[in-house]
């Protein structure tokens, strides 16, 4: 059983939308690297 | 203050801002691009914001209740794949690519990037009449979803519905093109949001906070917790797909990579629509926790109306009606000009080589804009049996006809004029007739179609090439 009395296969329902803000952010910060490095 | 005139006093409230924004509008929407993309100049908040607010209907909040009461918490899953597949990577895998490539072939609808992209005038074409079609059967139900918010949540008559929120919509969208769709989005995703998160708080305290929600719904069925519970994978993964993946093939949402103000914009937009899509998982949230409180509502749709009453004020009732219309209202008018721009520059000017001056094209836009509308509201008062069929073919028809195209037209120079056409044909045929068949295996119509497309894409691309566009070869 994972928190709040739920199932964790249900659980991660939340955690996958949690994880889709991390990769939005990681993607951000790749992208700004990548056009920094293209300049150079 | 009774639930109705709580309600009146908002709506009149919220239609006088909304009439208030598309006046402002209209004054930025002076060229032709300008009244079809907003002059390629818009940031990153007005952009995600209303991709959400055209993505989410009022279907997702009432029927996304209604999932959430028959089927439990698996249904949560739905709104996390909307937000992962339908918003973030669609935005990282699309977003930048769709907004270079269709600058530089100087494109600005999405038939007319197949036009450009394939030297393909018949697949530009096709994709218009396909996207101009199931899109106004699209529009017949959101509007029947809106005017039926009306009826449960406020005791509206149907018809009363349909004329407010339709004549609305058609005026603003009439008088301020793309513009004002994209500004009402903006606002109206934030009524979607707030009264969203209002009813949440307001149920997870009536019910006594989150675990001790999922121990009496366990207590109801251990079905209504477990995933994939009593829905099975099959079901659940499928529709999870369809209202996810076929976001890709959508010329409303899709619209919105042509019209942002540049590349860079993409990267806190992309971060802005993952939060704000997370509202998404909230009807189904709610949705399977009503069921603790209302444990015998014989029709699941009334979940979300039925648990407004007994959890939230009057003020509060009527702050949700706002927010179900807005999330409808927004749909419909994103939808109502892409239907206008598909019919003006993709078939009138691009395809039957006719030539407008920017004010008639804008003028044309908006004669076309108000006849759709309201040929739209006229179907949705009464609607014809065909219309109600069709309904459930209009998003796995479009989706499937321009999903592939549009993503290997951006990444494989090999997509070839003859492999576009040839996966177009296949991928909306094969979903009106496995939708015809009533979804074999079920399967929904959108995956058979899709897999067609895939298939008949790649395939006549090997065999039968053509060149790639000079625009597509340039580094970036």
């Amino acid at each position: 059983m994972g928190p709040f009395n739920m199932p964790w296969l249900t659980f991660s329902a939340f955690l996958v939308v949690g994880l889709s803000v991390v990769l939005a952010a990681a993607w951000a910060v790749h992208d700004i690297r990548n056009s920094n490095e293209n300049k150079r | 203050m009774s639930l109705f005139n709580a309600c009146l006093t908002v709506l009149i409230l919220y239609v006088a801002a909304l009439v208030g924004i598309g006046i402002w509008s209209a004054k930025k929407a002076r060229t032709a691009d300008d009244f079809v993309i907003g002059g390629r100049k818009l940031g990153p908040w007005v952009t995600a914001l209303s991709f959400i607010a055209v993505y989410f209907s009022s279907v997702l909040i009432i029927g996304g209740g209604g999932f959430g009461y028959k089927f439990g918490m698996s249904t949560v899953w739905i709104g996390a794949i909307n937000v992962l597949v339908g918003c973030t990577l669609c935005w990282i895998v699309l977003g930048k690519r769709v907004r270079i490539l269709t600058e530089r072939m100087g494109v600005n609808t999405i038939s007319g990037f197949f036009m450009k992209r394939y030297g393909s005038p018949e697949a530009g074409i096709f994709s218009a009449l396909v996207i101009f079609l199931f899109l106004i059967i699209y529009n017949v139900s959101v509007v029947k979803g809106m005017a039926h918010a009306f009826e449960v949540l406020m005791g509206l008559p149907y018809w009363g519905g349909v004329l407010i929120s339709g004549l609305v919509i058609i005026f603003y969208v009439v008088l301020g093109g793309y513009q004002a769709v994209v500004w009402t989005g903006l606002a109206q995703a934030w009524v979607m949001i707030f009264s969203l998160l209002l009813l949440t708080f307001s149920t997870l305290n009536a019910v006594g906070g989150l675990g001790e929600g999922m121990r009496r719904l366990a207590e109801a069925g251990p079905g209504y917790v477990d995933t994939p519970g009593t829905w099975g994978w099959a079901g659940l993964v499928s529709y999870c797909l369809v209202v996810s993946f076929g976001v890709w093939g959508m010329p409303q949402l899709l619209i919105r990579f042509y019209s942002i103000k540049d590349a860079k914009t993409f990267r806190l937009g992309t971060i802005i629509v993952t939060v704000g899509a997370a509202i998404a998982v909230l009807p189904y949230l709610n949705g399977a926790l009503a069921r603790v409180l209302l444990p015998n509502l014989e029709n699941p749709d009334l979940a979300i109306p039925s648990l407004s009453r007994i959890v939230l004020s009057p003020w509060g009732s009527a702050v949700l009606l706002a927010g179900v219309v807005a999330a409808g209202m927004s749909t419909f008018a994103g939808v109502l000009i892409i239907i206008s721009s598909s019919l003006v520059r993709d078939v009138y000017i691009n395809g039957l080589k006719r030539k407008l001056t920017g004010p008639q094209e804008v003028l044309a836009n908006r004669v076309i804009t108000a006849v759709v509308g309201v040929i739209g509201l006229l179907m949705a008062l009464k609607p014809p049996a065909l219309i109600l069929v069709l309904t459930a073919f209009s998003w796995a028809v479009i989706a499937s006809t321009n999903l592939w195209p549009l993503l290997f037209g951006i990444y494989w120079r090999g997509a070839s004029r003859a492999g576009a056409f040839a996966s177009m044909l296949a991928g909306s045929l094969t979903a009106v007739a496995w939708t015809w068949r009533g979804n074999p295996f079920g399967i929904h119509g959108f995956i058979a179609g899709s897999v067609a497309g895939l298939v008949v894409l790649v395939a006549v691309s090997l065999v039968k090439r053509s060149a790639a566009p000079p625009a597509l070869l340039e580094k970036g």
